[in-house]
């Protein structure tokens, strides 16, 4: 059986460029997705999430036509969250190629939204994003609108509500640990799997395999994404778009995935 | 080959649609009853849930172009994912009836809270062909692994009729297959290297 659980390269859009944030701040330009897609493809990626970091705090639609392209160059399991407002909008990504869509500020704001696109594409097709930040006092919070807005919504209680409105994955991003490659939030991760039984992507963080080894094996997180540790190399973080070899995960303990 | 990809309004059609074009596949993706009835290969992708599904299908009238294609003229259809649920009698997500091309119904996936096992099943893993359509096939699976989403699977009332198998807490049929209807419940399409090579194998096999 093969055992190992899905590591997922996170690409940040911003005007069509793919681009990488450190705190969900300053994007640093890093090339053309398409060129991204094609090392991907040749790689043989798990899986990919496509996130536009600008559509909802512009209040844009989702750069269908971009998406389109990219769904065309990808044969591999695809998501897509950004400026998704309304179920044609969920429609729209599904049926250009796309296989599901990744619901954040408006699964916040009108959590019905998750119950159509659910009963509309599946529910393993709709995935609820949840950018958690803490504050001073430690205290994680979702943010909404790209991580512009903040909510009085806790994490735990919006990861209970995506289950029950019928998502089938969590994706579970730490704006304070973005960028940063210092490891995961794994307080954050523990508490999300604890009261949750659909998969957890824990994002946020990932600087090593290690630090998706402790994720996934140690604060039960189905799957790990990341998007510096797939995009820069060496301490300079020099642009280079990489995915680690089969070899790779075995030497650093990814190993081992429950159902096998 | 000729190959029409049902569109019924379920899902991705559009990324197999992509793989099999970069196959050098006459591909077209329609529900018009002439270009369903040219072709040589069906395929029926599909996302969604079991009775929209069959519904949508109802609702084109491609029920009776499936039926046309299979029965009559003794053509090959590919279900993939729901799609290959459609080709079933029954699922428990649902209450209406499947194509019934292929005696078997869909069950969800319960572990107990011990197992911790997530559903749906979401992930990549191995298959294993049945031993009875190993030999002479084109298709050769056992080390390739495919991607996988679901929360509902097949049990064949007649294990001939199952063609690949898969482990998730319990094993499971992975694909079925009666004389020229066949269905995968992983996505080829969405398999890149391991799924390019099963379709141009299992069009090797089909031709």
């Amino acid at each position: 059986m093969f055992n190992r659980p899905r590591i997922i390269p996170c690409m940040s859009l911003q005007d069509g460029n793919m681009v990488k944030t450190v705190q969900f701040k300053n994007p640093r330009y890093l090339g053309d997705p398409l060129n991204a897609i094609s090392i991907y493809n040749t790689k043989g990626v798990d899986e990919m999430c496509v996130l536009d970091i600008a559509a909802t705090r512009e209040d844009v639609k989702p750069d269908f036509a971009l998406l389109e392209q990219i769904a065309a160059e990808a044969f591999f399991p695809l998501s897509y969250g950004g400026g998704i407002s309304c179920l044609c909008d969920v429609e729209t990504i599904i049926s250009i190629g796309f296989d599901k869509v990744i619901l954040n500020t408006e699964a916040l704001r009108n959590s019905q939204l998750i119950a159509d696109a659910a009963d509309s594409i599946g529910s393993q097709s709709v995935v609820v994003s949840i950018d958690a930040k803490r504050d001073f006092r430690s205290i994680s919070k979702c943010w909404i609108v790209d991580g512009t807005q903040k909510t009085s919504v806790k994490p735990v209680e919006m990861a209970q509500k995506a289950e029950q409105y019928g998502a089938g994955e969590i994706l579970l991003n730490s704006i304070d640990n973005d960028g940063m490659m210092n490891g995961y939030d794994t307080k954050l991760v523990r508490d999300i799997t604890a009261v949750t039984s659909i998969p957890v992507i824990a994002c946020g963080g990932a600087g090593s395999l290690d630090d998706m080894r402790t994720v996934l094996q140690e604060c039960g997180a189905h799957a790990a994404a990341a998007g510096s540790l797939f995009s820069y190399y060496g301490k300079q973080k020099a642009v280079l778009i990489t995915v680690p070899e089969e070899g790779d995960y075995e030497k650093a303990g990814i190993t081992t995935r429950r159902g096998c | 080959m000729k190959i029409c990809i049902l569109d019924y309004g379920m899902g991705n059609v559009k990324s197999v649609a992509n793989m099999l074009k970069t196959l050098d596949q006459d591909v077209a993706i329609s529900n018009n009853p002439e270009i369903v009835n040219d072709s040589e290969l069906l395929i029926l992708p599909g996302v969604g849930s079991f009775d929209k599904g069959i519904t949508s299908i109802e609702h084109r009238s491609l029920d009776t172009a499936i039926y046309e294609h299979v029965n009559a003229k003794h053509k090959p259809i590919l279900g993939i994912c729901l799609g290959m649920q459609l080709l079933g009698e029954a699922s428990r997500e649902g209450k209406l009836k499947g194509l019934g091309l292929i005696p078997f119904h869909c069950e969800r996936f319960e572990f107990s809270s011990k197992a911790d096992l997530k559903v749906p099943h979401v992930g990549w893993d191995f298959v294993e062909l049945a031993p009875r359509y190993k030999l002479g096939s084109a298709i050769r699976v056992d080390k390739d692994r495919f991607y996988f989403t679901h929360s509902y699977y097949a049990i064949c009332d007649n294990p001939d009729n199952e063609w690949m198998s898969c482990r998730y807490g319990i094993r499971f049929t992975a694909a079925v297959r009666q004389e020229k209807v066949f269905g995968v419940q992983f996505h080829p399409e969405k398999s890149h290297r391991f799924g390019m090579d099963f379709f141009k194998r299992f069009l090797i096999e089909i031709h």
